[in-house]
């Protein structure tokens, strides 16, 4: 009797821990690894992140996959985070530090790029990475919608007005096919590096109706964007900004993804790049979701009717249908 | 790239969530960038200081229960204007007179004489007048015509913005923030009345400061036949510094020194020509915090300081009284003939004051602001006030103004100042305003207001008296009555405000009238009785009291026309027509009419075209009906002057520059303020160049 306890009791230790052991539904093992690198630990950064999870999720149920979550904190080893993601079948690099950390990856991990603006995604990703699968989905907005918007937002206009630095010097002949695609007449100046973009800016604001600020590093520093502001308000021209804060601080409005709608097309991608044998990252993308944000107080200044945010962004996404 | 070596050099110190506090604050002069200076999506993230909020806002011109002129930089150019003070010529209803080739005489609706002091003139919210001769000195303003952005002028009683003496009307005059003014750009002129002025101006920035330096000097020769040359050299500094988006530190900091001609007639005893020294300097602090888009506010604290040099020896007693030097001691108790020494313009001021003020909304329909300062004023001048000690006056002062929007196209204004000084106690000024859009681009506004102007130090404690070389009193030559009540204008508004964007036009007309009492003049006292009873009646000094009594209605027009970006025509007309007196409670007989003080009609017109190839030319034309002068000018005729300039800007080896010729009064001489100064045609050649 004895004997057939303790055999018992042994099969049962076994099959707990074989139980426990095992691997079931709903943990480790089967569930693929999808790695996601965040380039700091900051607000922005985490909005993509609840995004991207949100995006992932289908039907309500548990994650289908398992993300591994790491951040690049100043003076870590990003050869040490690298490796720390090496069994992952698909990495998502948010920002443009956590895409340049990717690169040490092994190259047969595909890496999906996010909230990076399409010129550092270039620069980072330029001559291909030996042969890895990569692409991005933008943080900035494709030119036509741009202009859509532009127009959308002050009907009356005939002239806007871009200034250019160095770097973003190489997108002006789109830039001019587009607006002129829109119906716009384009000015532009481009500051050589080393030189104080003052005179250019006010070339600029005297001859635009509008002027629609252009990311750019080395222009358009958060001081200088100040400095537009408040030239442009003394000539009573509008400046179009490109983000939340630019229309806080005075541009008559803006048209920018979130963080979020950014992470939740990212996810939608994620998604659709793990159905499938291989992890297909298909093509890389300009946002799809955005926001529309207008400075009222600017908007009376300058004796500007504008629509409120969704009629905007209805008549934006209908004329930009049409300027594809 | 050697451009990008550098910026990898610098780390990257910002991350997302730090990005909001540090973004204007970071070490990097242009903020840092990518390690190869790529747009990254910290620059899409990045925060931006306020430039435009509803706190940050000035009122837009549709909103303001007060008409408001605004002279920008383009029409300082076009003008070809030489001195500051001429500029107001495109105001409607301002007089500007050369009272000599240094002393300027700027005045609204006219009752003005060589200084006059019922005018408020700030620079960056900084008032200039002068407490010891209670007026703004427009040659020693320690700032350059080249540092200003724009003027703003408040035609109209003003003090519950602007404080006590905007009791005509107020003018801002507001430089260029340093950001405007990069590099280095000298400039040179010479000209007539041997004119002969150099600046130059650098303006650059260190991280989150930035500066700007500018020095002048100027000299000319003023008026032929007439003592008035200029010899002024001029330093000011204006730097800001931005700590945070929210956060704006700005220093200003200048200097003014010269020596000017002081009029006086060579024989002339009481008044021998002579050279008067005037320095002056000042500083200026503020803090400005953005708190939320609905609250900032700002505390500044600024002192002037004014030392005027201009003391002499006058007589003998005997060849000024003509009789012989025997009977000087028979008139005068037995003081022996002597030279006396005298001077009126002798003495330091200075100015201390600290404000604070917040604007809020706390919802969509209310605008607030409120606030609050403290003023400490100094003088001491032995020859203006008859003491070795320094005379001080305290003043406190709070204000609120408050807007109200009951619904779109309506905004209702209000506004109270009360101020509490030691020389006359408790004074109040308020407004009331509402302005109503009737049509899109047309509102109509009508405003009331109440403002009172406390005596100046100088009309409060002058005793210009003569001494013997013992100490021992002559006779008294201007003074006052003392106990001096605040001078008080009633105004009543009815303006419009019209724009027409299809057209390029702009309109701003208005109705007004005003009713000023309790005016401080100085009338012959002819009943004063002087220490020696032998001048009684000779020497008859000039009392302060509050004598004035004026009623001025009017009308008044202003019109910018833009047909094309490059051709611009502004036209401005003031009507006034005045009813007034001063009358002394000590003697009748001392009346006067002050009718003819308030010219009739007051006119300007500036036209100016941008030729291709940058060059530029502009016509200028004023008209002042007759007008009678106070105090040493005299009754002048209507005067009629045109200006012509002609700029050619040019680019020599990537720098610019420009060549201008400036020719004022192309059709005859006219006299100035009074008879003796006989304005002629003058003209101009100006080179600047940016480097």
């Amino acid at each position: 009797m004895a004997e057939r306890a303790r055999w018992l009791t042994r099969v049962g230790w076994l099959l707990l821990a074989a139980a426990l052991l095992a691997p079931g539904p709903g943990r480790g093992g089967e569930r693929a690894l999808v790695g996601v690198l965040l380039s700091a630990d900051a607000p922005g950064y985490r909005g993509v992140l609840d995004g991207l999870r949100a995006g992932l999720d289908r039907d309500g149920g548990p994650a289908a996959y398992r993300l591994e979550v790491a951040t690049l904190e100043q003076g870590v080893n990003r050869d040490a985070v690298a490796a720390g993601l090496a069994g992952a079948r698909l990495v998502v690099a948010v920002g443009t530090r956590a895409a340049r950390a990717a690169r040490r990856l092994p190259p047969d991990i595909p890496v999906l790029c996010t909230f990076i603006p399409k010129a550092a995604f270039e620069d980072v990703f330029r001559g291909g990475d030996g042969g890895r699968r990569v692409a991005a989905i933008y943080l900035d907005q494709p030119l036509p919608r741009q202009f859509a918007f532009v127009r959308e937002l002050m009907p009356g206009i005939g002239t806007v007005g871009v200034l250019f630095g160095p770097e973003s010097a190489a997108r002006r002949s789109d830039l001019a096919a587009a607006a002129h695609r829109a119906g716009l007449g384009l000015e532009t100046a481009v500051v050589a590096p080393n030189r104080e973009p003052v005179e250019a800016m006010k070339a600029v604001v005297h001859k635009a109706d509008a002027l629609l600020a252009v990311p750019d590093a080395t222009v358009l520093t958060p001081n200088r964007a100040k400095w537009l502001l408040y030239m442009a308000y003394r000539r009573r021209t509008p400046v179009i900004g490109f983000s939340a804060p630019y229309v806080k601080a005075g541009a008559l409005g803006a048209l920018y993804s979130t963080p979020e709608q950014i992470g939740q097309q990212t996810g939608r991608r994620v998604r659709a790049a793990m159905e499938g044998g291989t992890v297909a990252v298909g093509a890389s993308a300009y946002p799809e979701a955005y926001s529309v944000a207008v400075n009222r107080f600017a908007a009376r200044a300058l004796g500007i009717r504008v629509a409120d945010e969704d009629t905007l962004k209805e008549a934006v996404a209908r004329r930009e249908g049409t300027l594809q | 790239m050697a451009f990008s070596r550098v910026r990898r050099a610098r780390s990257r110190r910002c991350r997302l969530g730090c990005a909001l506090l540090l973004a204007s604050g970071t070490a990097a002069a242009d903020g840092s960038a990518g390690s190869a200076g790529t747009v990254t999506e910290e620059d899409f993230t990045a925060a931006i200081p306020t430039v435009i909020s509803a706190t940050r806002l000035s009122q837009p011109v549709t909103d303001a229960p007060a008409s408001i002129t605004v002279i920008d930089r383009e029409m300082i150019e076009a003008s070809g204007a030489i001195e500051i003070a001429d500029l107001f010529r495109f105001v409607p209803g301002f007089q500007v007179a050369h009272a000599n080739g240094n002393l300027f005489s700027v005045a609204y609706h006219g009752i003005a004489d060589g200084w006059p002091r019922r005018l408020q003139v700030l620079i960056d919210g900084r008032s200039v007048y002068t407490p010891m001769v209670s007026n703004v000195d427009w040659s020693s303003l320690g700032i350059t015509m080249d540092d200003i952005d724009r003027i703003e002028v408040i035609r109209g009683p003003n003090a519950v913005a602007y404080g006590a003496n905007a009791f005509t009307a107020a003018i801002n005059i507001i430089t260029r923030r340093p950001f405007q003014d990069r590099g280095v750009r000298v400039s040179g002129t010479v000209g007539a009345i041997d004119t002969k002025n150099a600046a130059v101006r650098f303006g650059g920035n260190e991280g989150a400061m930035d500066y700007r330096v500018s020095a002048a000097y100027r000299s000319d020769d003023g008026f032929d036949d007439v003592n008035d040359h200029k010899r002024v050299r001029t330093l000011a500094v204006r730097a800001g510094y931005s700590p945070s988006p929210e956060d704006r530190v700005e220093v200003h900091a200048g200097f003014s020194g010269g020596e000017f001609g002081a009029w006086g007639e060579p024989g002339d005893l009481e008044t021998p020509p002579r050279e008067r020294g005037i320095d002056s300097y000042y500083g200026l602090l503020r803090w400005e915090r953005t708190v939320s888009e609905r609250h900032a506010f700002h505390v500044q604290l600024y002192n002037n300081h004014y030392r005027w040099s201009d003391s002499y020896l006058f007589g003998p007693l005997s060849s000024y009284f003509e009789v012989p030097p025997e009977r000087i001691p028979l008139m005068f108790d037995g003081q022996p003939d002597q030279e006396v020494a005298f001077g009126v313009f002798d003495g330091t001021a200075q100015r201390t004051d600290l404000e604070f003020q917040d604007v809020f909304l706390p919802n969509a329909r209310w605008r607030v602001v409120l606030g609050g300062g403290l003023r400490v004023d100094r003088m001491e001048s032995r020859f203006l006030m008859d003491r070795e000690d320094q005379v001080s006056d305290h003043s406190r002062r709070g204000f609120a103004n408050l807007e109200w929007r009951p619904r779109a196209g309506t905004v209702i204004n209000g506004g109270l100042m009360v101020e509490n000084n030691d020389m006359v106690g408790t004074y109040t000024s308020s407004r009331f305003g509402v302005n109503q859009r009737v049509a899109p681009g047309h509102t109509l506004r009508v405003s009331a207001s109440h403002t009172a102007r406390t005596p100046s130090m100088y009309e409060s404690f002058a005793n210009i008296d003569v001494e013997f070389q013992d100490g021992t009193d002559l006779a008294l030559f201007r003074g006052s009555q003392g106990d001096l009540d605040p001078e008080r204008i009633r105004s009543y508004e009815l303006g419009y405000v019209g724009r027409f964007p299809r057209h390029g036009l702009d309109l701003d007309l208005k109705l007004f009238r005003e009713e000023s009492r309790d005016l401080i003049f100085d009338p012959r006292a002819s009943v004063y009785e002087q220490p020696f009873a032998v001048l009684d009646g000779v020497v008859e000094p000039l009392l302060y009291e509050n004598a004035g009594h004026v009623d001025t209605v009017g009308a008044e027009a202003q019109v910018t026309y833009r047909p094309d970006p490059a051709t611009r025509l502004s036209l401005q007309y003031g009507y006034a027509e005045a009813e007034g007196r001063f009358k002394s409670r000590n003697d009748p007989t001392e009346y006067r009419t002050l009718d003819d003080q308030v010219p009739r009609h007051t006119a300007s017109a500036l036209l100016s075209h941008t030729f291709p190839d940058r060059l530029e030319a502009s016509v200028a034309w004023y008209y002042t009906s007759a007008v009678e002068w106070a105090g040493d000018g005299g009754w002048v005729p209507g005067l009629d002057r045109m200006d012509v300039r002609l700029a050619q800007g040019f680019d020599a080896g990537g720098r610019g520059g420009e060549v201008e010729l400036i020719v004022h009064n192309l059709l005859g001489e006219y006299p100035s303020f009074s008879e003796e100064n006989r304005f002629g045609m003058r003209g101009y050649l100006r080179v600047s160049l940016q480097i």
